[in-house]
């Protein structure tokens, strides 16, 4: 799994590129806890690159998501499609994450 | 006209061409070892030399004689002090012999002065004092192998040329000493010269030498520092201290810092700082000018790629090398120990990606030269090698404990894991599950909840290891205590996410199937939290259901409300659960076995004895996976209505 940030005004955009199993779904994790040390507010997790997802990226999910909710500040999770949808809505946790279809839509309600 | 061939090759100057060829052979083998032209020039000098000799067998004149004795002296001194760019101390007293040149001219088309020529050929000691004084008027270092040349050979080109001079002067150009001597005495000049520049050749290989074998000691010192430091905590800080250390020890510098690139980020942060090192880029202005303020600001300096000396280094991979103190360096005050004399800087890059940046600093006036620099360049980037290699090591001690963990994970499991399946009459139990290495995440069993009754339970916790394993051991530890309750199925469940929710971290939360199965009435109740489905398997026609509910897993949500299903089953029907990484087993070519082959095999299987049909799916699943390594644990659970 590869990580890349881009910045778009206040909103920081994680491009995550590859599977998210066992093996490095504490990557995210990592880089989401150091972006909120580093006072990032605004997230944007685009899944547009990853076909594959266990349970251990969707509790990386749920733990970034919780912790951001926690603390008052805003995600949206984008692209989400083939099988990590399929695996998303087996657990039903399409209502727990803030979900947009593109990352343009994300943007849009980071506005409102 | 074969006479006159014959005689000039019995006579002396026969010698005298022969003597000339091989010097200009000697020049021109030598030129190969010469970076400024030098040797060129000096075959050149030593082909006119020739050509005065075979003119002068014909024709015997002491107005010429003068007048190319003072050109070749003008010629070798040219040859000498060119290398130094002289300036005025150059040209002047070429000059002065042009005057002299010119004299002997009018001379010979008949204007005399009342100058003797043999006197006029003094004019050539000017260029020879000059020579004599060469060190006075040195402007540059003798850095060069010309260079070289003219300093060493300096003092016996002078006394031999002012000899030569002098001596023609007094004895005259026409007298018989001159005439056998002269040119001998020139071609001997012009051999001693190559002589000492074969001696500087030699030198320069020998220096070479010696400065690949402190090369080669450099890098051993390297590698010894950055190598030995590689064990305990905070190794990767060992690694770099003594790289920077390293580089400024052999380079002579006074200070140095190294610069990691930061992970995710566009920056390079200071990783390790040795010795005293004035910054080459500028401090704030509100800095307190003090030793303690400036090391602390320098050691947790950071900059954008692109941005000051270290960005810039950063962002292109290039070296710089600035060799003493140099007006583009910022300002940072008057203080001395703030100066920047020399600055060196080279990247670390490993398989074209800059990892970092290392730099070393003289203070005050000091400078580096070239060697320096290469020196800089080459630890620089064998220290990279080092640098990444504490990467994978650290990759590697974190792996080492992964797996300690995962031993220990794995002894949790098997705890988990009943030892032998109850028997309940008219119901078959078969399961297996064979843990990832490093995951150990799933977990089954089989309650006995009246002598009637089974509850059938398939679960698996997100992520890994001890974390993983802790969540088993409370799901397993609620449902023993709970079964004994009469109340159903979807109760049970929530029961346990109850439990659970809240005590454990929000990304270990597992996903749980129960199944609840009355052995006289073959009623089966089902509730799943974020689980795979569970497969019904009807003995008679073969047919297949899937009993599916999406619904949220054990431990995200206190008060989620699960559904239940009920199934009836009849006599020989089989019900299977299972864990993900059961469908999710993958083949080298990357595909899953998925659920569709999953339902053949228990479909081909399914009136075997429920622990044979449990093996026989094992083994389509491994030969289907074959060598791949599993990713995830796989846990198969099959129930069996008997059929008698």
């Amino acid at each position: 799994m590869d990580l890349k940030i881009r910045r778009s005004g206040e909103n920081y955009i994680i491009d995550v590129n590859g599977e998210m199993d066992l093996y490095n779904s504490y990557k995210l994790k990592e880089l989401v806890m150091k972006m909120l040390e580093k006072k990032v507010e605004r997230f944007i997790i685009n899944l547009e690159n990853v076909d594959y997802i266990d349970s251990s990226g969707i509790g990386a999910l749920i733990y970034i998501c919780s912790t951001i909710k926690k603390m008052g500040f805003k995600l949206i999770i984008t692209n989400i499609h083939g099988s990590v949808k399929k695996v998303i809505e087996l657990t039903k946790l399409m209502g727990y994450f803030p979900i947009s279809q593109t990352i343009d839509e994300a943007l849009k309600r980071m506005e409102a | 006209m074969r006479d006159s061939v014959i005689s000039l090759l019995s006579g002396p100057i026969f010698p005298k061409l022969v003597l000339a060829a091989l010097l200009i052979t000697v020049f021109l083998f030598l030129r190969k070892r010469d970076t400024e032209g030098e040797m060129v020039g000096y075959a050149i000098l030593s082909g006119l030399l020739a050509l005065r000799d075979l003119v002068f067998a014909f024709i015997s004149n002491a107005l010429l004689a003068d007048a190319t004795d003072i050109l070749l002296v003008c010629g070798i001194l040219y040859l000498t002090m060119r290398p130094f760019r002289l300036g005025w101390a150059f040209w002047l007293p070429l000059s002065v012999d042009a005057i002299a040149l010119i004299f002997l001219a009018l001379d010979a088309i008949g204007f005399s002065f009342g100058l003797e020529p043999d006197l006029c050929r003094l004019a050539g000691l000017f260029p020879v004092l000059a020579l004599a004084f060469l060190p006075l008027i040195l402007r540059s270092d003798a850095d060069t192998s010309a260079r070289q040349l003219s300093l060493r050979s300096r003092g016996l080109l002078a006394i031999a040329l002012a000899i030569y001079l002098i001596g023609g002067s007094l004895a005259g150009t026409e007298s018989r000493l001159f005439l056998i001597g002269a040119s001998p005495y020139l071609y001997c000049l012009l051999f001693a010269l190559a002589l000492f520049f074969i001696d500087i050749v030699q030198d320069e290989l020998v220096s070479a030498v010696d400065y690949y074998e402190e090369s080669v000691d450099s890098l051993y010192d390297l590698l010894l520092a950055t190598g030995g430091s590689m064990r305990g905590e905070g190794f990767l800080q060992d690694v770099v201290d003594n790289m920077v250390r390293s580089v400024v020890e052999r380079t002579g510098a006074d200070g140095g810092i190294l610069l990691l690139a930061d992970e995710f980020e566009e920056t390079v942060s200071v990783r390790a700082l040795y010795g005293s090192f004035p910054p080459p880029f500028k401090l704030p202005e509100n800095l307190p000018k003090d030793a303690e303020h400036v090391e602390a600001y320098i050691r947790h300096a950071r900059f954008r790629l692109g941005e000051g000396v270290f960005g810039e280094v950063a962002r292109t991979g290039k070296n710089i090398f600035v060799s003493g103190p140099d007006a583009s360096l910022p300002d940072n005050g008057d203080e001395s120990w703030l100066k920047v004399g020399g600055f060196l800087a080279s990247p670390l890059i490993l398989r074209d990606r800059i990892i970092g940046v290392v730099s070393v600093v003289k203070a005050g006036v000091g400078g580096f030269s070239e060697r320096d620099f290469d020196r800089c360049k080459l630890l620089a980037n064998f220290g990279s090698i080092a640098v990444a290699n504490s990467f994978s090591f650290l990759e590697a001690a974190e792996r080492s404990d992964i797996e300690r963990e995962s031993d220990i994970a794995a002894l949790m499991q098997k705890k988990l894991f009943p030892e032998e399946l109850p028997a309940v009459a008219g119901l078959e139990f078969g399961a297996f599950s064979s843990p990832a290495p490093g995951v150990c995440s799933d977990y089954y069993d089989v309650i006995q909840t009246r002598p009637e009754k089974a509850l059938l339970v398939v679960g698996d916790a997100a992520g890994k290891g001890v974390a993983a394993g802790t969540v088993l051991v409370m799901i397993r530890a609620i449902l023993h205590l709970i079964t004994a309750s009469t109340k159903d199925v979807a109760t049970l469940m929530q029961w346990v996410n109850r439990g659970v929710s809240g005590k454990v971290d929000s990304d270990n939360f597992a996903t749980l199937c129960l199944a609840a199965v009355d052995s006289r009435t073959g009623v089966a109740d089902i509730s799943c939290a974020g689980h795979q489905s569970v497969v019904v398997c009807r003995s008679a026609t073969g047919g297949l259901a899937a009993v599916k509910a999406a619904s949220v897993p054990i431990g995200i949500d206190r008060n989620t409300v699960y559904p239940s299903s009920r199934v009836d089953l009849d006599k020989g029907d089989s019900l299977v659960l299972f864990s993900d990484g059961t469908v999710e087993a993958m083949n080298a070519q990357g595909k899953q076995f998925g659920h569709k082959r999953l339902g053949a095999a228990i479909q081909s299987c399914r009136d075997l004895p429920a622990q044979e049909m449990v093996e026989r799916i094992r083994s389509e699943i491994e030969d289907f996976a074959g060598a791949s390594l599993p990713r995830d644990d796989r846990t198969l659970l099959v129930m069996k209505r008997s059929k008698a």
